[in-house]
Formats: structure tokens, sequence, C-alpha cells
């Protein structure tokens, strides 16, 4: 192919999220001049509702930004700063998922899952029946190929997938909690309100990517997230405002965390 | 400050492969909203003037537009940035008049349009 003019003549260059220093450097440029500063725990609580996207990260900062001149205790300041950043992510999210393809889509449901059981029964993250099942692993590894893995951190914890996953082993989660939110207030709450579990996964055109019996424990690990969650608004971020989630980032080992 | 920060890396690499000369075109890859468009721009203020002259054309939702159009459009924003006039291209549907008069100059040509 010597000669070709087409032929190895061009370059692809990925572009990843941003490293935790330069978030930092992105809200150390940002407030200067305000009288506004996001301490360490601020910092924390918006890497984990945004992970590292410059986008989301800017959401989160202005979230943040406003609760703090309309909070007058930390608690109060850390739900009105979740309930702003969902209401202000809500279409990136929309966006983001219009342009994953089925498989990723579905394995980022189950992910949310797994999350939202294992925060119902005081773990990290629990997969329930899928525990055991790798069926999902190429496609987060097809996400993760996007160009974001980020190895940087320290060893136990990766992060990334699209920017949005973090991986222990075989161990795959989300790095953003408005992510999570997002998947369990959108698409999974749909799957609850429809009429048959079938028809959700053929509405999702997940129908024929699983087995029937991935499609069993699917359903099951749908099923074992108690209604008492579903009925209380704002089910993932709400827990996370409340504490519910707060021990999240110290055990996870977020990267710069 | 023009609110552009870190990405000093990306930078690197992307004026490395700009010039080395062997490349004619470099893909920059990542999730929506990531940064490619800042990354562009943020070429188009840092390149050396003396070697490069950066253009920003976007092909967003042009998808619908014949050949002929979107030329005609690369061509009076090229001319913009060059400081030259821009003629219409009407009739050019095969990008015979654009790649005779634009082209050259892309590579540094003395044709006139």
């Amino acid at each position: 192919m010597d000669g070709s003019p087409v032929f190895n003549q061009q370059s692809e260059v990925h572009l990843p999220p941003l490293t935790r220093q330069e978030v930092d450097l992105l809200l150390d440029q940002s407030l200067l001049g305000t009288n506004v500063n996001f301490d360490v725990t601020k910092r924390n609580l918006l890497v984990r509702l945004a992970g590292r996207h410059p986008y989301l990260v800017q959401v989160a900062a202005s979230a943040l930004f406003d609760a703090c001149q309309d909070a007058t205790e930390p608690v109060e300041e850390t739900e009105i700063a979740t309930s702003l950043f969902r209401d202000r992510s809500n279409g990136f999210f929309a966006d983001v998922w219009r342009y994953l393809d089925p498989g990723a889509q579905i394995a980022l449901v189950i992910l949310a899952l797994a999350e939202v059981n294992g925060q119902i029964h005081g773990q990290e993250y629990a997969m329930g029946d899928l525990a055991n099942l790798d069926w999902y692993t190429p496609e987060l590894k097809k996400l993760g190929e996007v160009g974001l893995i980020d190895r940087e951190g320290d060893a136990r914890w990766h992060a990334d997938i699209g920017n949005f996953v973090m991986w222990h082993g075989e161990k795959w989660r989300s790095s953003s909690a408005g992510m999570i939110d997002w998947i369990l207030n959108n698409p999974i709450a749909e799957a609850r309100t429809h009429d048959t579990f079938d028809q959700w996964l053929q509405r999702n055109h997940f129908e024929g990517l699983v087995t029937a019996e991935e499609k069993e424990k699917f359903h099951s690990l749908l099923k074992s997230v108690p209604e008492a969650v579903w009925r209380q608004a704002g089910t993932f971020l709400g827990g996370f405002a409340k504490g519910w989630l707060g021990h999240l980032a110290k055990t996870a080992g977020i990267p710069g965390a | 400050m023009d609110g552009f920060f870190g990405r000093e890396d990306i930078l690197h690499v992307v004026q490395d492969a700009l010039s080395s000369g062997h490349q004619s075109a470099i893909v920059l890859a990542g999730q929506r909203r990531i940064g490619k468009t800042s990354i562009l721009l943020q070429m188009k203020r840092r390149l050396p003037a003396d070697r490069f002259c950066p253009v920003y054309f976007d092909l967003m939702d042009r998808a619908g537009e014949t050949l002929e159009q979107v030329l005609t459009d690369v061509a009076a924003t090229l001319a913009a940035e060059i400081g030259m006039k821009s003629g219409s291209l009407k009739g050019d549907e095969d990008g015979t008049v654009f790649q005779r008069d634009f082209q050259s100059i892309a590579r540094g040509g003395a044709t006139q349009p």
C-alpha cells in the first residue's frame, strides 16, 4: 500500500474524561472571584454525582453553587444540589441513552439495578442471580473501549466505561450516581409500569438479546427492588442526599477522592 | 482567560500529528459533550499562524444538503479566513471547481479563485 494517498494517513485521538486534578482545576478556576469554595467533601459529592465528564462536572458545580447560596444547613444544601443536578442533567442523560445500542443499554440497566439493590441491602453492590453471569461483559467492555479507559487512581477501582462506570475485577459500576438515578427513573421505571416484562423488553429492542434464563434472572433482579423504593420520589439521588449513599464516595475508592 | 483548561496532552498529540506532514486527517473521538469542539477551537487559537491557517467548519446537520451547497459554504468560510472574495459554486455538482480553486490554496499553491 506504499504510496497510496489514502492509506494510513490518519490518526485517531480519543478524548477521555477529565482527570480528578483537571476537575479540581476547573472548580478552582470557576469559583475564582466568588465567595464560595467547595471543600473536599463537596468535591467528592460532586464527582460521585457527575463522574468526571466535563459537561456533567459543570452541571453539578452549578447545582452545588446555587445550593450553597440558598441552603441554610449542609443537609439541605446536598438535597437542593442533587435535586438541581437531576433537573439540569436530565436532557443530557436522555441524549446519551438514545445513542447507546440496546446491548449497552441492557448492561447499564443491570448495573443500575445492582447498585440500588446493593444500597438497599447495605452493601455497595448486589447483582442477585446475575452475579455469576458474564453475558453483559462484552457490552461493558465495548462501552469501555469508546476510548475512555482510565487507569489512574488506586489499583482497587478503575474508572470509566463512557465516563459513567467503574469496575473492580469483573465487577462494573457507574461512576456517576446521576446516571444511575436517570436509568432508575426512566427505562427501569417504565419496566414497572408496562403490562409485562416481555413488552418492556420488546419496546426497548432488548428482546432477542437475552436468553430465557437470563431474562428470568433479569426480571427477578428488577422485582427485588422493594416497592417502597419506587414510591419515594427521587429514589436514588434522594437517598444520596439523605446520606443513604453517603458512604459510597468513601468506600468506593473513587480515584483521587 | 478563555475558559479552556487541561487537555494539554491531547493538544500536543494533535499538534504533533499536524506538524508531521504525513497525516491528512485526524479523528478526534469521544462522548457527547466531552469537549471535542473545545479542542478544535483551542487548536485554532494555538497553532502558529506562520505555518497554519486553521479554519473551523461544522458539518453537523448538513447530511441533507447537496455537495454544491456544502462546498459553497466551505469556500465562503475559507475565503473569509484568508481575506479573499468567494464566488458562487453554482453548478459545481461534482466538486471540480472547488477542487481547482480551493484545494490548491489549502496546499499552499498560488491559484486565485
